[in-house]
């Protein structure tokens, strides 16, 4: 729909859909696309918000390790904010082929559902009404994460490193909190158990 | 600067980002601090994830973000009570979508 209102046909966003799988970067190519800036200020505005993925991946190495070297590759391309979020709360399979397999089913279905949805998107834009703000579908998803997390692993200090970190990126830097909110959470994940090895 | 030239570059940038750590993470692996990463940051992430996805609220007009501070503390009530997530994320969008009609009604 977005492609649409800046003048592309359905095939262009279909291929932006199917190599890059990123909403969030999909929507900043769209502005920078819309107003004219080079492909060096696109690059520097995507990078930090590619950034957290590169967290995924170090949390996710283990897990994904055991899959062939390819397949690897792929499974690290459909690692997005979703199917991070439902591989840390769903099923973990003993059998490293079914964990494997587990994996690469759901990375290709939610990447299969994006590239549908992008062509439903560019073609029924005009026939189907489509509620506003139900983006916050995800935003309830990550936060049904998050709390499922913390009740599995009952550490309240990730709790206050979380807040702690989100209040001062807030304060500190607004525009850029979501990399300075994770910068700061990994300082303070490496602070706070060294401190509680030292006293015990 | 056309849509074909800059496919293949946001491609690569955001492809690039998330197989890194594929790459360098095994010789990563040997420091320690890794493991410590690896219990307490998921759930750091997202909570700064859900943070940005309602950075744009603003809190000194009305309805000064209630449907959204209603809605998640309904996701995370439900979630304590039900251990769904599934569960919780539709109770959390139905509150929302609920309450924002009300707020842009009344």
């Amino acid at each position: 729909m977005l492609f649409k209102e800046i003048g592309c046909s359905w095939y262009v966003a279909l291929l932006y859909n199917l190599f890059v799988f990123a909403g969030a970067m999909q929507f900043v190519t769209l502005s920078v696309l819309a107003s004219g800036g080079s492909a060096l200020m696109l690059a520097i505005t995507l990078i930090p918000i590619g950034i957290r993925n590169l967290f995924y991946g170090l949390t996710m190495l283990e897990r994904y390790q055991k899959a062939p070297t390819i397949l690897r590759g792929f499974l690290a391309f459909c690692l997005v904010d979703g199917v991070y979020s439902v591989l840390q709360i769903g099923p973990k399979f003993d059998d490293a082929k079914e964990d494997v397999r587990y994996i690469t089913w759901l990375s290709v279905l939610s990447h299969a559902s994006w590239v549908l949805a992008a062509l439903l998107g560019s073609f029924a834009d005009q026939l189907v009404p489509i509620p506003p703000k139900l983006e916050f579908t995800l935003t309830a998803l990550f936060t049904a994460v998050a709390t499922e997390m913390f009740l599995t692993q009952k550490q309240k200090r990730v709790l206050g490193i979380a807040f702690a970190s989100l209040a001062l990126a807030i304060l500190i830097m607004p525009s850029q909190m979501l990399l300075a909110g994770i910068l700061f959470s990994v300082s303070g994940c490496l602070m706070v158990p060294q401190k509680r090895e030292l006293t015990a | 600067m056309t849509w074909y030239t800059l496919l293949p570059l946001v491609a690569f940038i955001s492809w690039g980002m998330r197989i890194l750590p594929f790459a360098v993470g095994p010789y990563l692996k040997r420091f320690s601090f890794l493991n410590k990463l690896e219990a307490m940051l998921p759930c750091c992430l997202l909570i700064m994830i859900t943070a940005y996805t309602i950075r744009d609220i603003n809190f000194r007009e009305a309805p000064f973000g209630l449907p959204e501070i209603v809605a998640l503390t309904g996701v995370v009530l439900t979630q304590v009570w039900l251990r769904s997530s599934l569960v919780s994320m539709i109770v959390g969008v139905l509150i929302h979508q609920c309450l924002r009609v009300i707020f842009l009604t009344s």
